[in-house]
């Protein structure tokens, strides 16, 4: 199978950038009216310990960007549920601190890679796993983008028209993360 | 001893005739049940053992000087506040929520037509409710085609209305109903309030400063204050005394208001 595919290698970048670029445009809009645009920026930078572990312990980089980005984002959705802090804010001290451990864990010959990515080969197994994460984050903008609208405009209208606002950021900020992820591994952590 | 021919023993009349007024709102269910509720933000007590029935197609006023905490009732007994003590729905209410101010983006790409049809596509409305909600608010195309920031406070809380009437609840908390409204506007929504309340029977909870409105539409008035609150028909609950205690201002003042609202009636 591997051979079959692999006269076509070369376009994977190019098919996965197209629908990694839908993914992240969907998930975008959102983030705007969320007005959390530059907060995509700096919670990729979230991913940075999870690299620097994953490197350490020779585990997959995705994975460890991963469950970094994850715990960040419940960090993020927790304390934005107890406070009146803006998502940016949060973000904002998050980040910080991430940075500062990523940082501290990662292998020093390994910085530069993690944190401006790299474009090696991509394997079949690799565009078949980024093909569903993307597929997935643009069937849930589908599937919850009325949700998304009114918890855009009003929290609290959101609510009396039956949407879970705390469950809805929960997963937003899960699928942002994951929209991340997407472009984390050829980006690097900088310029995602 | 003989009772006279024909007549009825008093009492047995007061268990026939009362009753069939009276029973029927004794067996009614109240439709929220609140007692010794209590809310506070952080460490600040906003009121406290706060208690009341409201009944299906009661206008429930509430009352109280600034700060008193109108806007986090209405908020706490839609569940988004934090609070002790009891609130309970009856199982049919169905709750629509216009509230006082939403500090709407300028920026936000979304049109008035964008929200009714996010909330009908959740509630799985038909696309004709949203279009009866609209004639029956009096919006114009032109306000529910340009993006919310952009339109005027009247507008706008013509929208919120709109908003909540859509999916026929049948109980309305209202935040300062008409506080951004020119006076024809504030016509039009007392009006539509009245004819909600009348044809469809629709229950209101709604802040308001208004003396004059209180007394034309309100069968109950909630005052509300830190220590001071109180709950009762108009009449009973309008007296300058508790409004003088309740805001703490001098009598003359609601005199005056009173016969205002008396020659509006």
């Amino acid at each position: 199978m591997a051979d079959y595919f692999s006269g076509f290698q070369e376009f994977f970048p190019v098919i996965l950038a197209l629908v990694a670029a839908v993914a992240t445009g969907l998930m975008g809009g959102f983030a705007l009216m969320k007005k959390m645009t530059l907060a995509g920026d700096t919670m990729s930078h979230i991913a940075l310990p999870g690299l620097g572990i994953a490197l350490i312990w020779n585990i997959n980089l995705v994975i460890g960007a991963a469950a970094a980005l994850a715990i960040g984002a419940i960090f993020i959705w927790h304390i934005e549920a107890r406070t009146d802090l803006a998502v940016e804010t949060t973000i904002g001290v998050i980040f910080s601190a991430a940075i500062a451990l990523g940082v501290l864990v990662t292998p020093s010959e390994e910085i530069i890679e993690a944190l401006f990515g790299g474009a090696e080969l991509i394997s079949v197994f690799t565009l078949l796993t980024y093909l569903a994460l993307s597929l997935l984050v643009i069937l849930y903008v589908f599937r919850f983008r009325n949700q998304l609208v009114l918890g855009s405009f009003n929290e609290d209208l959101a609510e009396v028209s039956g949407v879970k606002v705390s469950r809805l950021n929960l997963v937003y900020y899960l699928m942002f993360a994951l929209t991340l992820i997407l472009g984390l591994r050829f980006l690097g952590t900088l310029l995602v | 001893m003989v009772t006279e021919q024909g007549m009825v023993p008093p009492h047995v009349l007061a268990a026939i005739i009362v009753p069939s007024n009276h029973n029927l709102m004794a067996n009614e269910a109240p439709l929220l049940t609140v007692s010794g509720l209590e809310v506070s933000l952080g460490d600040l007590t906003i009121f406290r053992n706060l208690s009341f029935e409201v009944k299906q197609g009661e206008v429930v006023a509430v009352i109280g000087p600034n700060g008193s905490g109108k806007t986090i009732l209405l908020k706490a007994l839609i569940g988004l506040l934090p609070h002790t003590g009891k609130i309970s729905w009856s199982g049919e209410a169905k709750i629509g929520y216009v509230p006082q101010k939403i500090d709407a983006d300028r920026h936000l790409p979304v049109s008035a037509r964008n929200l009714l049809e996010a909330k009908a596509h959740i509630l799985k409305l038909p696309k004709r409710k949203i279009e009866e909600t609209i004639r029956e608010v009096g919006l114009t195309p032109e306000a529910l085609r340009v993006p919310v920031g952009h339109l005027s406070g009247g507008q706008f809380q013509k929208i919120l209305i709109a908003f909540a009437l859509l999916g026929d609840p049948n109980v309305i908390l209202f935040d300062e109903p008409t506080a951004s409204l020119d006076e024809l506007s504030e016509e039009h929504i007392y009006d539509l309030m009245h004819e909600l309340q009348d044809k469809r029977g629709i229950t209101f909870i709604l802040v308001s400063h208004d003396l004059s409105i209180i007394n034309r539409y309100a069968t109950k008035v909630l005052c509300l204050s830190k220590e001071n609150t109180c709950y009762g028909a108009p009449e009973e609950v309008l007296t300058s005394s508790i409004l003088e205690k309740l805001y703490g201002a001098p009598h003359k003042f609601f005199h005056h208001l009173f016969h205002k609202a008396d020659h509006t009636k």
